[in-house]
């Protein structure tokens, strides 16, 4: 894996930009243009105030008529007007443009995360990262990135730059405004940045607190049971005292940060003072007209509060993303899968040598050195306690995890060397954590398989099998609630999953203890089921209802990620091994 | 503080106002500080400045007269510059006291909420809004009323300005300015509800991301299957069809605002345009023209768009207010938060006659005219399909819901008519999704005896002996604090258990609860059949001269009972002993039968 790696800045940005461009094609440079328009028509304001103002000056003076005026002011007028329109479109192209990328960088991301391999979503590290990365992307943060590292060449600099051009056309010294806006802002920023990451750091622990007692007591999850036990005046104190810290905490920082705002404020002010004084001088030594000190006394406002916005907002906005971004790139960066295509001969069997997988948070193997050889058309059952490695077998077996040790070869391809695809091509399976995908029907079956075009025989063949009889359904009945659709009960969906099992062409199949919340009676019903579909399949049974365990040819008991016994029901029921003595801790309670 | 009442829009000032009266004003007038000076102020100031400074080139004034108008526009940029973080900081300031006053309030109902509004939908969706957006939307509709207070005075106060020179131009912004007001706060309405439309679209796509896409669960099924191509396809379809939706509505706001600030723009140049003559006429200084034009510049930038966003958040918080309207009227549970009786009462009989429920949103009811009666000190077992109505039945037991037709007695009596807190002390339930608490794992158990906790500390040797018997002495003795460790990852020093732990966690629980009647509810379903009958035994050890009911479709666990109830139907189909209904040969036959089969 090379999630440790980190990314320069620089690299990091040069590569948002060139994604950037390479999403937003035409639409993009028009945006960028758009901008600069946008920053230089600010200058070309305070040029035309000037100049309105020195007129009106002279005006006053009676060297100017009425329309000598008017001109000026008719091309102020539009220009502010023109600004009006370009602002408008701008602001229109980027939301247009922002949600198409969005899309496609959500479309890059889910692909990404399609082709990684299913281990690495047992890492709970993993997880986060992966959620985080999405996050960023959700909340437009990535898109915010580009077009900031954008923005502040083609509007902020542009419009720093044209206006140091005209101030310093008025008279040189006027330069140093820019240097005196620029300086208090950026100190300001640094100081706030500290202080609030600082509260962040002493509150997060407590908001979590204080947001987990609300739901201890009010949570779905917990509401019934917070009830019975009368336990809302033990949460209900945890929740108060918390919140009280939070909020005292908050506030103390707040005022802190508003004494340090204040402060950097006035001197701000320094600056703004200098610079007007700057300005008193140039004006009363004759350099520049009061009408000029008048119109970039106007405009000094707005010099100064874009250079906070570069500065507070979006660079410190920046800054925080470059964490995420960093995540961001690291994943779409992630080794995935590769390997030549094959065809699988499934008269070789499911071949596993001396496999061994360990989950990337845990210490101990899950699967140890496990060898074990399915032959065509056999139906293997894997039984076991809790954490004896059943699972994370069978997921070795069809070749979602790669063993850290050891080879599988399904078919006769190694599903370390094969391209996935080649492998997962005749596998289909019924997983414990199987899915209520929020669909039609019919796509919850074709689902499976969605490489060819969906075929509706097939489909309802599927759900024939697999007894799916929910009578208000049809294939194009939605099966959310949530999207005007219908639920279905639990034995239903379970019927379902199976179905999208059996609709995908398989030479293997597998069952992975799918009938933890089902009633004895279609529990019974399911197994036999299973039998029947999988008669000239390899397939596998996870399961620890060990009586089913009598429908296969042989049966594997795993304990401590080994291989503890292999062979028939009533070979292990005779060598009274672990099997033996689970089958009799189980049976005891039906002999009576 | 919060009442059961209608809430309107303008309850965003007045809840805020009630926790914290001085700051809400403060913070408006600190609004219409800001209205002011930046505009009228500023402008005045300008003049002054100018005009003296023409007057000394014109040699009319002494150079030194400069002074006084430069500090003055100096003291008005200072102004300016602190007034905004005082603002800030009076504003978080009602924000936290809003935070600290109703956050307890709206917990509190929510603890008192009938259980129906939990299972149903909708009204949990309200639930989850009210408590998740309470602080975010008042200060928004704070923010609203404060832009829109400033926007008018800073019109106010330019107009204040003009009116001295030209009264006429003056009228015309007045005229003017209304429908603008108007314009602006429609398109700020309709981009609300655009907001709403596309949410909705928002969430069909939103769903295959979040849990299709790139989620843990389903990636079994996502890899192997090598649906992601496909899925992605759908999603950016779906995104699509929001996307255009979204667009409509926004090139329509544009419009909208585009024609707001284009008329002020026109405004704004009809003024100057008759400033003009003034000026030259001498009525009007240069320095007072510059003023008013910068000011009147200035307020073409911004007052658009402030409004919309202000007419925006206006939206939401009268939406908001709807909600907790309709929050506060959900109906609520009497005695919802009280503690257990202290002493249990003594259980003699628990007697269902005639019992029909219906969930309230289900078209037909899982009971259907129930009858059975269990007595003290027998172990009991309720079996059933899937659906039966198991689970119903504990929820009717414990009070959770009344609305059942028929009678519940509990020794003769109604359970209607018995008080929550006696119910509590009744019955001790170990759900088949038990809590898991993120507290130490000493609160952990004592929750089971929460009238005791109230009262005085529950010593910690009971604590321990409990413990053991539910056999956690190797889990306390990994734990860094022994008992007294936080369990769960809320804290930092945190540990988590494993499930099997946990579960015993919560038997030692309900161990220690003093109630005479143990329901345990389908707790083995995900256990191996070692763990599953440990859990049995252990339990049945433990509840000696206890009443249990053991609710499950492992239908092993009968062996344990004295009865077994079988739930058919939302009725009782079969009841009896083990060898009674295996003669009886009906349904209980069949199941155990099909379930005994494998092991022979």
């Amino acid at each position: 894996m090379s999630r440790e790696k980190e990314y320069s800045i620089l690299y990091l940005v040069w590569r948002v930009c060139v994604q950037y461009i390479k999403t937003s094609k035409w639409q993009g440079v028009l945006e960028q243009l758009v901008t600069i328009i946008h920053a230089l028509s600010y200058t070309a304001i305070i040029a035309a105030t000037r100049v309105l103002f020195d007129t009106i000056t002279q005006a006053s003076q009676g060297t100017m008529d009425f329309w000598e005026v008017a001109t000026p002011l008719a091309i102020l007028v539009a220009l502010t007007i023109g600004q009006q329109i370009i602002s408008a479109a701008e602001s229109f192209i980027s939301l247009e443009l922002s949600a198409k990328n969005f899309c496609r960088y959500m479309e890059q991301f889910q692909r990404k995360i399609g082709r990684l391999q299913a281990e690495h979503f047992e890492d709970t590290d993993f997880l986060n990262d992966v959620f985080r990365a999405k996050n960023f992307i959700d909340e437009e943060e990535l898109g915010d990135f580009m077009s900031l590292c954008f923005r502040i060449v083609t509007f902020f600099s542009v419009f720093f730059i044209s206006v140091s051009v005209y101030l310093f056309s008025l008279t040189p010294i006027l330069l140093l405004v820019i240097v005196a806006a620029f300086i208090p802002a950026l100190l300001g920023q640094l100081a706030q940045i500290k202080i609030f990451d600082e509260l962040e750091e002493e509150n997060a622990p407590l908001r979590r607190q204080n947001e987990y007692y609300q739901e201890a007591i009010a949570s779905r999850k917990n509401f019934k049971e917070t009830r019975l036990l009368g336990g809302f005046r033990f949460f209900n104190r945890l929740f108060t005292e918390t919140l009280y810290d939070l909020t005292q905490n908050t506030w103390k920082t707040e005022r802190k940060v508003a004494l340090l705002r204040t402060l950097l404020n006035i001197a701000a002010f320094a600056g703004f003072g200098v610079s007007i004084f700057m300005l008193f001088n140039a004006t009363m030594a004759g350099d520049i007209s009061v009408g000029a000190f008048a119109a970039v006394f106007a405009a000094l406002t707005q010099i100064f509060s874009l250079m906070e916005e570069i500065v507070s907002s979006e660079l410190s906005s920046g800054s925080e993303y470059i964490g995420q971004l960093n995540n961001y790139y690291k994943i779409m960066d992630m080794d995935e899968v590769g390997g030549k295509e094959g065809d699988a001969d499934y008269s070789k069997g499911i071949i596993a040598y001396k496999i061994s997988f360990t989950y990337p948070d845990r210490e101990e193997k899950a699967v140890n050195k496990v060898s074990l050889t399915i032959k065509e058309g056999e139906t293997i059952a894997i039984v076991g306690e809790n954490g004896a490695g059943k699972s994370t077998l069978v997921r070795l077996l069809t070749g979602l995890y790669q063993p850290s040790g050891g080879t599988v070869k399904v078919g006769g391809l190694d599903t370390k060397k094969i391209h996935p695809n080649s492998v997962y091509k005749g596998i289909s399976g019924v997983f414990q954590r199987y899915q209520r995908y929020k669909m039609s029907l019919k796509d919850n079956v074709y689902i499976s398989d969605t490489k060819s075009e969906p075929n509706k025989e097939a489909i309802e063949q599927a759900l024939f099998q697999a007894e799916f009889n929910e009578k208000t359904a049809t294939l194009d009945t939605m099966l959310s609630p949530e999207f005007d659709g219908i639920d279905l009960s639990g034995g239903q969906w379970q019927r379902l999953a199976i179905a999208r099992g059996l609709y995908r062409t398989s030479k293997f199949i597998v069952l992975d203890e799918p009938t933890a919340a089902i009633d004895p009676i279609e529990e019974e019903r399911i197994f036999n089921q299973f039998k029947d579909l999988s008669k000239d399949k390899c397939a596998i049974l996870v399961t620890h209802r060990l009586g089913s365990a009598k429908l296969a040819d042989r049966i594997i008991v795993m304990s401590d990620g080994k291989i503890s016994d292999i062979g028939t029901h009533d070979e292990l029921v005779l060598r009274k091994g672990l099997y033996a003595n689970m089958w009799k801790a189980q049976a005891a309670w039906y002999s009576r | 503080m919060l009442d059961i009442r209608k809430y309107k829009g303008i309850d965003v000032l007045r809840l805020p106002f009630k926790v914290s009266p001085f700051f809400v004003v403060l913070y408006f007038i600190l609004e219409f500080v800001q209205a002011i000076v930046p505009t009228a102020l500023l402008a005045l100031a300008t003049a002054f400045f100018v005009d003296t400074a023409i007057a000394i080139f014109a040699g009319e004034a002494v150079s030194n007269a400069i002074y006084l108008p430069l500090w003055l526009l100096l003291l008005i940029v200072l102004i300016i510059n602190v007034i905004g973080s005082i603002s800030t900081l009076v504003e978080s300031k009602v924000r936290l006291s809003v935070e600290r006053a109703y956050m307890p309030e709206i917990l509190n109902v929510r603890a008192h909420l009938d259980y129906k509004h939990i299972e149903n939908a909708d009204s949990w969706e309200i639930v989850e809004r009210v408590s998740q957006g309470l602080t975010e939307r008042i200060k928004n509709g704070i923010d609203a009323y404060g832009a829109i207070l400033r926007n008018i005075i800073s019109i106010l106060a330019v107009l204040g300005l003009i009116v001295t020179q030209v009264w006429w131009a003056a009228a015309v912004v007045m005229v003017i300015s209304v429908p603008l007001f108007v314009v602006a706060l429609y398109a700020g309405k309709k981009n609300y509800d655009a907001e709403v439309e596309a949410y909705k679209l928002e969430r069909s796509f939103v769903y295959l991301s979040d849990e299709v896409l790139t989620n843990r669960d389903a990636a079994d099924e996502r890899t192997l299957f090598g649906f992601s191509d496909y899925a992605t396809k759908q999603y950016s379809k779906k995104h699509e069809i929001a996307r255009k939706a979204l667009l409509k509505v926004s090139i329509k706001i544009h419009l909208f605002l585009q024609s707001t600030s284009i008329s002020m723009a026109i405004i704004a140049f009809a003024i100057t345009f008759a400033l003009i003559n003034p000026v030259i006429t001498g009525e009007l200084s240069p320095g007072m023209f510059m003023g008013i034009v910068a000011a009147i510049f200035g307020l073409v930038e911004t007052l658009g768009w402030s409004l919309q966003e202000a007419a925006k958040n206006l939206s939401t918080s009268k939406e908001f207010m709807k909600d907790l309207t309709k929050f506060m009227e959900l109906s609520r549970a009497d005695g919802a938060a009280d503690l257990p009786d202290k002493e249990p009462i003594v259980f003699e009989s628990l007697e269902f006659c005639n019992v029909s429920f219906k969930y309230p949103t289900a078209k037909s009811p899982i009971l259907n005219g129930l009858s059975f009666s269990l007595n003290a000190g027998k172990h009991y077992s309720f079996v059933g399909v899937n659906g039966a109505g198991k689970t119903t039945i504990i929820k009717l037991i414990t009070g959770l819901y009344k609305e059942y037709d028929g009678e519940i007695l509990i020794n003769g009596k109604e359970l209607r008519t018995y008080p929550a807190g006696t119910l509590k002390a009744l019955f001790s339930v170990i759900y088949q999704d038990f809590a898991r608490y993120q507290i130490s794992l000493a609160d952990n158990i004592a929750l089971g005896d929460a009238a005791q906790e109230a009262a005085q500390e529950i010593e910690e040797e009971k604590i321990l002996e409990i413990a053991s018997v539910a056999d956690l002495d190797d889990a306390i003795e990994e734990l860094e604090d022994g008992i007294n460790t936080p369990l769960g990852k809320i804290e930092d020093e945190g540990v988590d258990l494993s499930g099997g732990q946990w579960q015993k966690v919560a038997i030692a629980r309900s161990l220690l609860s003093r109630a005479p009647i143990k329901i345990l509810d389908e707790p083995t379903a995900s256990l191996d059949p070692i763990a599953e009958s440990r859990i049995y035994q252990e339990f049945e050890g433990l509840m000696k001269g206890k009443t249990t009911i053991f609710i499950s479709h492992r239908l092993g666990s009968t062996k344990l009972a004295d009865e077994i109830i079988v739930i058919n139907n939302g009725g009782i189909s079969e009841r009896g002993s083990h060898d009674t209904l295996m003669e009886a040969g009906g349904i209980y036959a069949e199941m155990f039968d099909s379930q005994r089969r494998w092991y022979e």
